[in-house]
């Protein structure tokens, strides 16, 4: 077998309040191999987005991290000092997230920010290059009028090309692994499906990993290949994709049977009740 | 900041309880909590100590004041700090200077008590009737509003008083004049922020009509910020006071008053540097501690602490 | 449809205006709600499914065409009956509460605008019927979570006992077991108290689950009505509503495939 593109180890991140340790990851193990796409579940407050956070060591305190093992195409990351680890993010790590808003700079071009995102990766690349490679990023996102968007601030763009033009540049430096944390929860579905596609594409096109952490299991059983299920800061299941229906774990199985479904006749949903079991250390 | 807590032992439970079971323990839990937030930054503690320390003053200060404000004794002038039965030394005319600061703190806390308790209910309810409201009603508060923000404080005072002629009363109204305005403007600021709310969508559904949801809904939310705003002017009033005092406009002599007491010692500054000192150093302390006071309230009573 | 319809909606179109511009965020829709029917309004953001709702209640002026409710025509102010009647659950239970009145403060005042005496009783009442223990009574809204607000919203909306509840979105700020939680809640109240309901949803499945018939709307327009039921058999017949359905499983490439193109 081959080593893994990541692979984690017993993560944790406490965060230490006036209130006593608030413990938001405990425990996690994880593996993400190249081209593979791990869908990470789970609802607000089980630890998904932390752990997303985490592998980019983006912990800022009061909250500590610790792992036994974090390590990225076999570079270890928790050993790794910080200016080398910030030399990954964006290059070889990138992350997206859900409100593409939040992400790019509002009172610049984006445009200018995709040529600024290629020249300090590369600072001997000339302005026509970065020019040329940041249409392309464009266009390789399917955004049909890459000149338009290109010279368009981003408070101007619907929530749909806003996440695709962030899509582009975190891909635009080829990373090998892709974190994107709820990247489709404030589109609509129409748009959510040519977005999903887009990191499809890429995905295949570019043997990238992918960590897709969604609150939406039907979405992710329907996208990725393998799922990993959180609850309380653990991994309770993990399973491949196609087999989330018949998932052992009760806290998984309450979920699924609490979603409404279109074709099932109606009557209460099935409540989810909760065992205070799951969220205790396992290890 | 005192509490009324229930006669048992467990008054701190009984404030920290999660399902209190009556809306003044709710209410009395949620100023709890506003403390406990508060008392971790010391320099807002300090700054209550002050403010604290200026209401204990105006309080207890004349019996503690070794001599009346009046009291001249001319043989004993001029005295430095120091001096025998004089600790803070005497003035001109030979009065105890540490009585008449006690004294003064006293016409200091009437002059900031009197433009607080003016000015931020005028403000606030012309700034949120105005952002309510909108439309012509905006408009019109609004201009007025302006109208007041374009002269110089200082100056319009100054007027007021030239009209109305000198005196603490005639002071107080000419700084609350002059300063409301601003109030009206956060005011308004924050109620165009609240209005569009869903909570008060929901007040209107109910059927309530726009005082009540203005009384109800949008005045609690913008008071908290009217009181550090207020809290943070305290300074700003005190200054106008005193400096309306040191023009001889404010509290006339032999008035104890803070800023008439470093008027009057300012012919002596460079010998008999105490006389003008030490009230010139009440001020500050005073000024300080509601900077210090207004910052540490602006941290808890932030909505977004929920505090 | 039994007897009169209890919301008969006739040629509404709303505008909104910026600056010199008036907009038509919904054009021209045609609707009605039978006594004690649930009745769906599915679109994506921008379709103009909100401003319908915001409309209806009279939060929104600036529409024109004809709005019978309860029998009667509605103009653009309402009088206060009609907000004992009508009421209405928002979206996201962290703004629709006042953050500075207790839970006993919020559910008191419709009581108290409305003159109507026991309110603790009433309250009280409120919140058991909302599932809400009573000493949730003196809390904060801070001091909950967002199902436990949105229950808080509902016994707000159902304290004056109004026959038409109107539902923007209740469920989408919540994690599904909590959804799951709150459609029961509704369910039941619907059951127990004969009430009419208006869902406004971009989730297909929420409305096929609690409505029983449902309308279709983009871009300010009503692309297709149909009952639940053949949703269900997946009879619809335009191609968006179509789309909707596809998209309410998951990720399908080919139908993404096709909006790319």
């Amino acid at each position: 077998m081959t080593e893994p593109l990541l692979s984690i180890a017993n993560l944790r991140v406490d965060f230490h309040t006036e209130t006593g340790v608030v413990r938001a990851v405990r425990g996690v193990s994880l593996d993400i191999g190249r081209g593979e796409r791990v869908g990470i579940v789970g609802e607000s407050g089980s630890g998904k987005s932390m752990t997303g956070r985490a592998i980019l060591r983006l912990i800022r305190p009061p909250g500590v991290m610790t792992a036994e093992r974090l390590a990225f195409d076999g570079i270890d990351l928790m050993a790794l000092p910080e200016p080398a680890m910030r030399h990954l993010r964006g290059r070889r790590i990138a992350m997206v997230l859900q409100d593409p808003k939040y992400s790019l700079n509002p009172v610049m071009t984006v445009g200018k920010q995709l040529i600024e995102a290629f020249r300090t990766a590369d600072p001997a690349l000339s302005a026509k290059a970065a020019r040329t490679k940041a249409l392309d990023a464009l266009t390789a996102v399917r955004i049909r009028d890459a000149e338009r968007v290109f010279e368009a601030y981003p408070g101007a763009l619907s929530g749909g090309m806003g996440q695709r033009v962030m899509i582009a540049m975190m891909v635009a430096l080829g990373p090998d692994l892709l974190i994107a944390d709820e990247p489709t929860s404030a589109l609509d579905v129409t748009v959510q499906m040519q977005v999903l596609a887009i990191l499809d594409d890429l995905v295949r096109a570019q043997g990238m990993g992918l960590m897709f952490i969604s609150h939406d299991l039907d979405l992710v059983a329907s996208f990725c290949d393998r799922i990993a299920v959180m609850y309380a800061g653990h991994v309770v299941e993990e399973c491949q994709a196609d087999a989330l229906q018949s998932a052992r774990h009760p806290y998984t199985r309450g979920l699924l049977a609490a979603i409404p479904e279109i074709d099932r006749p109606r009557g209460d949903l099935p409540v989810l009740e909760r065992n205070p079991a799951w969220a205790e250390d396992s290890s | 900041m005192t509490l009324t807590a229930p006669p048992t032992p467990t008054w701190r439970a009984w404030l920290l309880d999660d399902a209190p079971a009556s809306p003044r323990q709710a209410w009395c839990g949620r100023m709890y909590r506003g403390w406990l937030h508060f008392r971790r930054n010391p320099l807002a503690v300090s700054g209550l100590a002050m403010a604290l320390l200026l209401i204990v003053v105006a309080a207890v200060g004349p019996a503690l004041a070794p001599h009346g404000p009046y009291e001249q004794t001319l043989d004993s002038r001029l005295l430095p700090p120091g001096s025998p039965g004089y600790l803070l030394g005497t003035d001109e005319l030979g009065r105890d200077i540490l009585s008449r600061v006690l004294y003064g703190a006293r016409i200091t806390l009437t002059i900031v008590v009197l433009v607080a308790i003016i000015v931020a209910p005028l403000g606030l309810l012309v700034g949120t009737v105005a952002g309510y409201a909108g439309g012509i009603v905006d408009t019109v508060l609004m201009r007025l509003t302006d109208i007041f923000l374009a002269f110089p404080r200082l100056i319009l005072a100054l007027a007021l008083v030239a009209a109305l002629g000198p005196g603490i009363e005639n002071a107080v109204i000419a700084i609350a004049i002059t300063s409301w305005p601003p109030y009206a403007r956060i005011a308004r600021a924050e109620t165009l922020t609240i209005r569009r709310s869903d909570f008060i969508a929901a007040a209107r559904l109910q059927g309530a009509s726009p005082w009540r949801i203005v009384f109800g809904q949008v005045i609690p939310l913008c008071t908290s910020s009217v009181i550090v705003r207020v809290t943070l002017d305290m300074s700003g009033i005190i200054l106008v006071a005193a400096g309306l005092g040191f023009l001889g406009l404010g509290a006339q002599p032999p008035s104890p008053e803070w800023g008439a007491m470093v008027s009057s010692g300012r012919k002596f500054l460079l010998d008999q540097w105490w006389v003008a000192t030490v009230p010139g150093f009440a001020i500050f302390v005073v000024s300080l501690g509601f900077n210090l006071l207004g910052d540490g309230l602006r941290d808890v009573l932030d909505p977004r602490h929920g505090g | 449809m039994t007897a009169a319809p209890v919301i008969a909606v006739r040629k509404l179109t709303v505008t909104f205006t910026a600056g010199r511009h008036v907009i038509e965020a919904v054009r021209e829709v045609d609707f009605e709600v039978g006594d004690g029917e649930v009745f769906g309004l599915v679109g994506e953001s921008g379709s103009g499914k909100s401003t319908v709702l915001r409309a209806l209640t009279g939060l929104h002026e600036d529409w024109r065409g004809h709005l019978d409710i309860l029998g009667e025509a509605q103009g653009r102010r309402r009088s206060k009956a009609f907000h004992r009647h009508v009421q209405m659950v928002f979206q996201d239970p962290y703004s629709s509460l006042h953050p500075r009145h207790t839970i006993d403060r919020i559910l008191a005042e419709p009581l108290a605008i409305h003159g109507i005496p026991n309110a603790a009783e009433r309250i009280e009442k409120a919140l058991v019927d909302v599932g809400l223990d009573r000493s949730y009574r003196f809390r904060f809204p801070h001091q909950l979570s967002g199902g436990q607000r949105q229950r808080v919203a509902i016994a707000r909306a159902i304290i004056l006992e109004p026959r038409i509840l109107l539902l923007d979105e209740p469920t989408s700020a919540l994690d599904v077991s909590v959804q799951a939680e709150i459609l029961n809640l509704l369910s039941r109240l619907k059951k127990e108290r004969g009430l009419t309901m208006m869902l406004v949803s971009h989730n297909l499945a929420v409305v096929a689950h609690m409505g029983d018939r449902l309308a279709v709307m983009r871009r300010g327009e009503i692309v297709e009505r149909l009952e639940v039921e053949r949703l269900r058999r997946g009879e619809a017949d335009h191609p968006y509503t179509r789309q909707l359905l596809i998209a309410a499983k998951g990720y399908d490439r080919q139908l993404a495939d096709t909006l790319l193109e």
